[in-house]
Formats: structure tokens, sequence, C-alpha cells
């Protein structure tokens, strides 16, 4: 009997202590580093850059898109480590303000149409313009400014003293620069970014010598006999080979090695001790504004598509072999108009075909060789294209998947060129990285997914 | 042209179920539960049916027995990395309902001599595999998984017969019936207006079939052997419905729609012995080996295609793996016998495979148990078994869920036996 009750007794002392057992597992805290700087000091924070460093998106630049810009998430995290304030030239609250040729548009929007199944993208109006009283921001932004991107800046654009004066008459200065430009009629970007002697900055400029060529289906060019001054500045008395009266499809690599030297010089020396992260150029012909309407139509059965080439003679594309040519986003409204036959063909400005794809990459493959070599003590490179090709692959946060699938994957914005915040908050993810791993930091990430994705109503 | 982007993308692998190395619950007998669930290599009381058919025609008496299991499991997360301030992720916990597996067998046999005798006949009810999981609809990792339920019940018919009063061999049809329930919050790339995020619910039933078969030889009085193998059975959705709530907008993209999917109970081969040291005291050790490496991937199929519903294929390239058992039962009174086990399990699923419904590692199990004796025929078992699954830190490579798992079970087990 005396055993029986000291079984009993075991026995429900096991139950008991296991009672709780279940309810208790625990993770050991792991030992984590404190945010700290490393080499870096991020004390004076500047960003340099063209529209993606600005946080445009959606066809404008727009309050909310440039509450989510990388440079500010970067300021924000700089923040745990030392960082000061990071100001914006900040647009009023609304839809901003874009141009669709030579239409003033506010911020894009997708609709979600229950009976195409499929969102529909429209326009919505601009709430501001360089016509605005208010379109300068303050003196006060203008003189603690962090922010330096510029919308449609060219790599040569940041050089040039006065490319934000309105006398130079339309289409020869960039009313985003105006908007802050400390003296519209004698700074340049450069000059204005590097008198704020920063400590640290990133310098994220080049897309657009690149750009232009490309989203007008490769009609446009780039003037660099127009900038013949700043050329002769910087030692330059005669442009290379392939122009056309000055003019070239995509900046000369020469051109854009020197001017991009001369830009990135001019940040170094504004404060000899400074670091910095410069970014390479994605392959521009992989984003969705190229890569969306072929596919579409692929996967709806269509096969070939005609279109009229830069000779002036109708070719063929295969909308699955994005070699045979890529068709813009503005293809669609051709197409819904019942172009793409032999007979009917598109135009060439909705096409970049095979040359002018091969001049595109060509052309980028050359700025980030050079960009590349730039790497230093005070130099890190945040070289885009193994992150882009992920984003071509698709990846996933937490199981969400994103990619730079039109408006589903979430990452670029309606214009199918620039970001969405989740978007930039992955690239902010990256330049962290990049910092980290050159300047021994140890920045904290953040979460993209607490940034939102393409906005889809 | 969107529309096809947008189909292809957005609910990219819809992942689903299935508590690994957890979803053999290997809980069919409460006496066995309380010495290690070694039972292959020992002589047999009626779980026999499963533990190894061919000990079944070893038994000299007629029996039935019934019993129930609670499974309290828990299992804690914590994503890798830092919080956006650089402080350490808060941890996660699920909360999961109480499971019950359950069994029921029953084994007849004529009596007296001659051929007839030799045979055994058995019924077996049970549930060998099953999981519940919770972790809510709003934890880091909803977009993977928000619950699952998996349910199967396993119907034995057995015949197993003696060659000898030393030597049995017996084979068993196996029918399964049962169901899945899979909840995840569909999160997408873009943001919906309003910010909302659906919830898909995967329901079916499922079914499948198998075979149990097994030896059982004790050439001396202190020394039994015995192997067993149950077979793959495959559980197939044929018709489940999918319904996705709550996604705003974009609803149209997802009409109520049917999905088919398997799922592989995977084969396990299992090799015992059992030693009588005396008359109060018997060993037992067991091995089993899993044939996990048919959990390659989960797939499911959905009725209608072209739609926001896209077929899910995820990668699980589960490993075979063994679990060693060790127990002993000791006659402690004339009424009362007392257990102790112990065993290890080498968790099936590979390093990038991990997820939040199987957060398996390896596992240490603790067991006791106790039976108590009423008369000549009627036998009343309790066992408790502690599960104590290794943290583990992974990375999934579909998901990128990084984070470490720890997951700790509690199992109490009643069972009633009565032999005529």
């Amino acid at each position: 009997m005396e055993i029986r009750k000291k079984t009993y007794k075991l026995l429900g002392l096991l139950l008991a202590g296991t009672t709780f057992y279940a309810c208790s597992p625990t993770i050991d805290s792991p030992s984590l580093p404190a945010p700290s700087k490393g080499t870096a000091d991020f004390t004076t924070f500047v960003a340099v850059g063209n529209s993606l460093t600005a946080g445009y998106g959606d066809g404008a630049l727009y309050l909310e898109g440039q509450q989510n810009s990388f440079p500010l998430i970067l300021a924000n995290q700089f923040k745990t480590a030392g960082g000061g304030e990071f100001v914006q030239p900040l647009m009023g609250s609304g839809n901003g303000f874009g141009t669709r040729g030579t239409a003033f548009i506010g911020r894009l929007e997708a609709k979600f149409n229950p009976t195409t199944k499929r969102p529909d993208i429209t326009p919505t109006p601009p709430s501001t313009s360089p016509l605005a009283a208010d379109w300068r921001v303050s003196n006060a932004t203008i003189s603690s400014l962090g922010n330096f991107g510029v919308p449609g800046a060219k790599v040569i654009d940041a050089l040039v003293p006065g490319y934000g004066n309105p006398a130079n008459g339309a289409g020869r200065f960039n009313p985003f620069f105006t908007r802050f430009a400390t003296n519209p009629a004698t700074s340049s970007m450069i000059s204005d970014a590097a008198a704020r002697r920063p400590t640290f900055f990133t310098f994220g400029l080049g897309n657009n010598d690149v750009l232009g060529y490309a989203t007008s289906g490769g009609l446009d060019s780039v003037n660099i006999e127009a900038y013949r001054p700043l050329l002769t500045q910087l030692g330059i008395t005669s442009l290379p080979a392939g122009g056309v009266n000055g003019k070239y499809p995509v900046t000369p690599a020469t051109i854009f090695a020197a001017t991009y030297t001369a830009a990135l010089r001019t940040m170094q020396a504004a404060n000899p001790t400074n670091k910095c992260v410069i970014v390479t150029i994605p392959d521009v012909t992989r984003i969705p504004l190229f890569t969306t309407v072929a596919a579409g139509l692929a996967a709806a059965g269509v096969p070939q598509v005609a279109y009229i080439n830069a000779s002036g003679r109708v070719a063929a594309l295969n909308t699955s072999d994005p070699s045979t040519g890529l068709l813009l986003l503005t293809a669609q409204t051709e197409l819904a108009a019942g172009k793409g036959s032999p007979t009917n063909p598109l135009s060439n400005a909705v096409v970049l075909d095979p040359t002018e794809i091969k001049t595109c990459q060509d052309a980028v493959n050359a700025y980030n060789t050079f960009i590349l070599g730039l790497r230093s003590d005070r130099v890190a490179v945040f070289d885009v294209t193994p992150f882009f090709a992920r984003l071509v692959r698709g990846t996933t946060v937490n199981g969400v998947g994103l990619s730079s699938s039109y408006v589903t994957g979430g990452l670029f914005a309606l214009d199918g060129v620039h970001l969405s915040p989740r978007g930039y908050a992955m690239v902010a993810n990256e330049i962290i990285g990049t910092i980290n791993a050159n300047y021994g930091a140890t920045i904290p990430l953040i979460n993209p997914l607490d940034y939102s994705g393409t906005q889809l109503k | 042209m969107i529309k096809k982007t947008l189909l292809a993308a957005t609910f990219a692998a819809l992942p689903f179920l299935a508590n690994a190395q957890g979803y053999w619950v290997y809980l069919q007998s409460a006496r066995h539960t309380g010495m290690g669930h070694v039972g292959v290599g020992l002589r047999p009381d009626a779980s026999s049916i499963f533990m190894n058919p061919g000990s079944t025609s070893l038994m000299e008496k007629n029996s039935i027995s019934a019993g129930v299991s609670f499974i309290s499991a828990k299992t804690a997360f914590q994503q890798s990395g830092t919080t956006a301030n650089g402080t350490a992720h808060p941890v996660e916990t699920n909360n999961n309902p109480i499971s019950t597996p359950f069994y029921l067998y029953g084994v007849w046999g004529p009596k007296g001599e001659g051929l007839a005798s030799k045979f055994k006949f058995g019924l077996g009810v049970y549930t060998p595999f099953g999981s519940s999981v919770d972790w809510g609809t709003s934890w880091s990792g909803r977009a993977a998984l928000s619950s699952i339920s998996l349910r199967s019940i396993c119907i034995q018919p057995t015949v197993s017969f003696k060659i000898t009063d030393n030597f049995g061999i017996g084979a068993g049809f196996v029918y399964s019936v049962g169901g899945v329930n899979l909840q995840r919050v569909a999160r997408t790339g873009f943001s919906p207006n309003p910010a909302t995020e659906g919830l898909a619910e995967l329901d079916g039933a499922a079914n499948g079939m198998g075979f149990n078969v097994g030896i059982f030889y004790q050439p001396i009085k202190q020394v039994s052997f015995g192997i067993s193998y149950r077979s793959q059975i495959d559980m197939t959705v044929d018709n489940g419905t999918a319904t996705m709530n709550n996604i705003g907008s974009v609803s149209p993209l997802f009409p109520t729609t049917s999905f088919k999917a398997t799922l592989p109970l995977p084969a396990i081969a299992s090799f015992g012995v059992g030693v009588y040291v005396n008359e109060k005291l018997t060993l037992s050790g067991e091995l089993n080996y899993g044939a996990w490496s048919a959990y390659d991937a989960l797939k499911i199929n959905y009725g209608v295609q072209g739609t926001g519903w896209v077929n899910i294929n995820s990668p699980r390239n589960y490993s075979d793996n063994f679990v060693f058992r060790v127990g002993g039962e000791y006659k402690l009174m004339e009424n009362l016998d007392v257990r102790l086990g112990y065993a290890y399990a080498i968790t099936p699923v590979p390093n990038g495979s991990m997820t939040p419904e199987t957060p398996d590692a390896n596992r240490n199990n603790f067991f006791a148990g106790a039976s108590y004796r009423i008369g000549e025929s009627l036998r009343i078992d309790a066992a408790l078994q502690l599960v104590n699954v290794d943290a583990r830190t992974d990375t999934n490579t579909e998901t990128n869920i990084r984070g470490t798992y720890k997951t700790n079970a509690t199992v109490g087990a009643l069972g009633v036996a009565y032999s005529f």
C-alpha cells in the first residue's frame, strides 16, 4: 500500500510539472549588436540623384512618395547611429505633379475593374504645377536640405549652373530643381549639395542618361552639344564619335565617365573625410514599362505583333521573346485601337526594337563598369544588377511574394519605371547592407512589408 | 495584358500543411506510450494490430482496447535579425487547440486446437497522423500560414497467422479517411485600398489506402523480435473547396473553387526487440525508419485556372529519418505495472524547409506510465509524454521566413483493455 501511495504521489507530481511544460517554450535571446556607424559618419547626410532619389512614383512627384523615399528611410535608420535630421523638399498634400507628353498630370491611380478583371490606370489632376506661386519650397527648407533628388536629371545636368533657371526658357531648365535651388540662376545640383558639406552621401545618378531614349521607344536623344561650355571646363574639347550634330541616343560613355567623376569628386572634396554609397544603373529594358505588354499578349495567345522600326519598315515582334523587341506600356492604347497587324502596325514610339535594346544595354554595361571601378575606402558601390535580377525572378519577404511585375509585383510604381514605397524600402535595405558591409556599421534593416506596395483601389 | 500578369503573380504558392514528424502521431496505445511507444518487438496485446500485425496471432486471449490522448503543443517563434529600431524581434507563440488522437482495437480468434486456432482476426481504428496548428491571423508569418488542421482516421482489418507457437505473421489493409483545413492570410505585393488582408481557406475531405504487415519471432523465452512495415498512404483531396474572404476590390479574381491535393503519409519500417529479464521486468528497444523523402513538394491544383488562384508547388524536400526508442515495464505490484521510456527522433525536415506548419527539429521524448488491473480481464492504462523539440533556426527557401522555432509538447494518454 505504501508503495502504491508513493507511486500515486509521483504521478501527481509528474502531472503538475508537465501541465505547464507545453505552455512555455522559450527561445534564448540572441545577442544582437547595437546599431553603430562603423567608420561612417551620418551627422550630415545628403542624397544626390534623380527621380528615384526624390521619391518620385506613379508618374508624379507627390507627398506620399517623398515621405517614403529611400533617402528618408535611410536617414531614419541612420538616426539609430548618430544620424541627424534629414530635410526634403516636400510637395503639398494631394496628387502632386508630373508630365505625360505635354500634359500636366497628378499621380496615376490603379482601380480594379470587376468587369475586365484588370486594373484601369488613369492619371489624376495635378495638385500643383511649376506655374503655382508656392512651387518653390521655403528658404528654411532650402538651407537645411538633405534630399537633392531632381527628377529627370542626367549626370551631366547635375553639374550645370542654372539648371533650375526658368529664364533659360521651356525645355532648357528643370522645374524640379527650381523648387529648391539656392539660386536658380546660378546653382547647380552638385554645388548646392556640396555646400551642405555632407559627412555621408548617396549618389544615384545615371539612369536618365539612357532612360529618355528608352522610354521614347528610341526617338529621344541627348544633345551633348548643348553642354559645350561645361564640357570645355572639364577639358573635353572634342565630342566622341557616333553623334549627329552633337546629339547621341544615350550619353556617350566617355562623357558619362567624365561628368560622373567631376560630380563625385566635388561631393568628396566638400568634406574630405566623408564617405558615400554610389549606385549602378539597372538594365532599363527589364523594368515593367517594357516587359508588361508583350508578356500579357503572349499569355493571351497573341504570338506576334507588327510595328514600324527605326528604319521605317514594318517588322515583327515575338511577344514571348524579348530579344525581338519590347512593347512599352503606351502600346496598350494603340493595341486597343486595333493596331499591331502588318497592315496596321504599331508606331515606332511604342516599341524598343532589337537595335535600340542593344544601344540601351551597351550603355548601361559601360556605365556600370565605370561605376564599379570607382570603389575605394570612401566609395562603396551598391550594385543594382544582382538585386534587380532577384526582383525580376520574384522574391518573398515573410511569405509575401514581391517582384518586378507590373502592379501585382508590388515594388514598381504605376508608371512602370519608378518604385512603390515598398520598392524604395527594398532599395534602402540594400544600401544599408552595402554600408554595413563596407564601413563596418550595424545599421538595422527595415521590414519592406511595413511600407505600402503598389496601390490598387 | 495587365490582367494576365496580375493573375500569375498574385498568389503564387499558397503553401499548405503538414506537421512533419509532428504529423506522425505515435500514440496508438496508452500502455506503450508509457514505455517510449516501443511495441513492434514486444509480445502482443490488442494494439499489435497497429504495432506489428505479425505478433497478433500469438495473443493468448481475445481482447479489445480503446484509448485517447490529449496533445498540448506550443511553438515559439522569433524572427532573425532586428526590428527597424535595432532591437530583437518579439517572440510569437502559436495557440494550438488540444488535439485528441484515439484508438480502438478488437482481436478475436477461434480457440482450441487445429488450423483455425492459428488465426487471429482484428480490426483497428486509429489516428496515426494529424496536426492542429494555429498561429492566428496577425503574426509575422501569416502569409505562409494562419492555421492548419489535418485529420486522418485509419481503419485496418487485419489477419494474423501463427506459423509456430513462437513465430507469427500478419497483414492488414488500411483505409484512411480524413480531411484538411488550411488557412492563410492573403497578403499581396500590391496594397489594396482599403488596406485589407484577405483570408484564404482551403477545406476538403481526404482519403487514401495502404497496408500494414509484420513478422514476430520469439526464439527463446527471454527474447523476442519484430519487424513491421506500414506502407505509404497518399491522402488525396479530390474535391476540396477554396474560398477567399475579405480580399476587397479584387474579390472577382478569387471565385470560390475546388482544389485537388495529395499529401503522402510516409511508409514506416520498424524493427524491435523485447527482452524479458524476469517475471517482473520487460525491456524493449525499437528503431523506426520513416520514408519521408516521399514528401518532396506540396502541390495543390485549383479547379478554375486563369484567376487569382495560382496552383501551388511548394518544395519540401524531406529526408528519410530514424527514430530510436527504448522503454521498460516493471510489475511493481500484483495489480500495478509502471513504465518508463525515451525516444530520440531525427527530423525529416531539411534546412531551408522549416515551415510554420511543421516547425520540426530533432526531438527528445520522455515517457512514463502505469497500468492498473482489475480482476483477470480489465486493465486501465495511463501515460505521460513530454516532447522537447530542439530550438532550430532556419530560413525557408520559398517564403524567406527567417527565425528560430522552439516547440514543447505534453501528451496525456488514457486507455482501457479487456481480455476474454
